[in-house]
């Protein structure tokens, strides 16, 4: 009986440190979101469905996200779930206070905007809560080496959240639209080898996939193609989402729109790419 | 806690459902519950806010204050009043001073977002004292965000 008191607080105070850890992941991935001007306009000028859909895509997100970088070796999809849950709520109170405090909301503001401007920050904030359980969490190395090898899919589902990691830092701002404006097609195009070489530079020098080397069978076009090119398609639909969310894709013909996902690509491939280093 | 979990992987494979559920500490589970209850809510209220929300123009009505004296000028401070759910982005204000017929001196503002069912205060800079002549404070134009 004694034993078990024991054990169970120890779980509480492990769990405690969860989710000061979760807070504190929450707070470091979203804090450049959080004093960004455009995510609080986003907050309320955006499409209710269009949050709404972020809102739904965040919790398989979440989910898939816990299996492969999770913490504490989740092994069930119940745990998963959990995680998912408990990273939405720290990200939810976390977004709530940090707003209240910068005056962002206010009780004299209407729900719609109010919840608006919370509903799109537990998005960055929950990522960066869950991430941070799996990271802070884990003693060094050791722990790494336990977790699993994600498949390839799983490895592209890894280089999209690391997409999401840098691309949603710069992606409700104001600054894709100008810069896709002020680049001409041949920058844009050279932006794009750019991308590939710098995301090929990493595939190839982290340690690749899952903590080995990548299989020395494979050779370089296949490297290529498999995880570079199929990685960028990923990173440019991730960026389209992200713009369309945002509102940037509204009354804009598809050539200015694929110019803005080239330019948000390319921090998003960076992501993607050193997903394995940041995640 | 390893191997407590490594017990807990062959039991869960025996009898995945109920396991599942009692694998997590309560604490967490409870946190959990509290994001379930925090998304279903905002899902929920989208929900509601995206079916009751008509896209219309922007209905601004200003209503301002006694005018203040500022430094050399004087200042009237207005409350920019949103009453639909449309969003109006740069909106611009401005305030005149009439005598007559004759508009003595103008004055404008710019409000960066009065979102839709919200107000935004401001004010409005004159040279002359507003409190001599006939004062209108009226929005000019907006953007659609």
């Amino acid at each position: 009986m004694s034993a078990d008191a024991t054990a169970s607080s120890t779980i509480d105070r492990d769990f405690a440190v969860g989710i000061a850890r979760a807070f504190a992941g929450a707070l470091i991935f979203a804090l450049p979101m959080l004093m960004t001007m455009e995510m609080w306009q986003i907050g309320f000028s955006i499409s209710p469905w269009r949050l709404i859909l972020l809102l739904v895509v965040q919790m398989p997100l979440l989910v898939g996200l816990s299996r492969f970088v999770g913490f504490e070796r989740t092994r069930t999809l119940g745990e998963d779930v959990t995680d998912a849950f408990v990273a939405i709520a720290v990200a939810v109170l976390m977004a709530a206070v940090v707003l209240f405090v910068f005056k962002v909301i206010d009780t004299d503001m209407t729900r719609q905007e109010v919840i608006g401007k919370i509903a799109l920050q537990s998005f960055p904030g929950s990522i960066g809560a869950l991430l941070a359980r799996g990271q802070l969490g884990q003693q060094g190395r050791a722990a790494d080496e336990d977790r699993q090898d994600p498949t390839y899919p799983g490895e592209l589902f890894l280089m999209g959240v690391g997409a999401l990691f840098l691309g949603l830092n710069v992606a409700p701002t104001e600054e894709m639209i100008q810069l896709s404006y002020m680049m001409d097609p041949w920058r844009e195009l050279a932006l794009v080898l750019l991308s590939l070489v710098i995301m090929h530079a990493f595939v190839y020098s982290i340690d690749f996939p899952g903590g080995s080397e990548f299989p020395k069978d494979m050779g370089f076009w296949t490297l290529f193609v498999r995880f570079t090119v199929v990685g960028y398609v990923v990173v440019l639909l991730i960026c389209l989402y992200l713009l369309w969310t945002f509102g940037r894709t509204d009354g804009t013909d598809i050539e200015d729109v694929l110019s803005a996902a080239i330019v948000l690509g390319f921090p998003s491939s960076v992501g993607a790419a050193a997903a394995r280093l940041i995640l | 806690m390893k191997a407590q979990n490594g017990k807990a992987g062959v039991l869960r494979e025996a009898d995945a459902g109920t396991t599942r559920a009692a694998s997590s500490p309560p604490w967490e589970r409870l946190v959990a519950a509290l994001g379930v209850v925090l998304i279903v809510a905002m899902i929920g209220s989208m929900v509601y806010f995206a079916l009751t929300h008509e896209r219309s123009v922007p209905a601004i009505t200003i209503e301002t204050e006694p005018p203040r004296p500022a430094g050399q000028s004087h200042v009237v401070r207005f409350r920019a009043v949103n009453g639909t759910g449309t969003t109006a982005a740069a909106l611009h204000i401005r305030g005149e001073l009439r005598q007559g017929d004759t508009v003595v001196e103008t004055s404008e503002a710019t409000l960066d977002y009065l979102p839709g069912d919200s107000e935004r205060f401001g004010g409005l800079f004159f040279r002359h004292d507003p409190a001599r002549y006939e004062l209108r404070v009226f929005p000019v134009g907006y953007n659609e965000p």
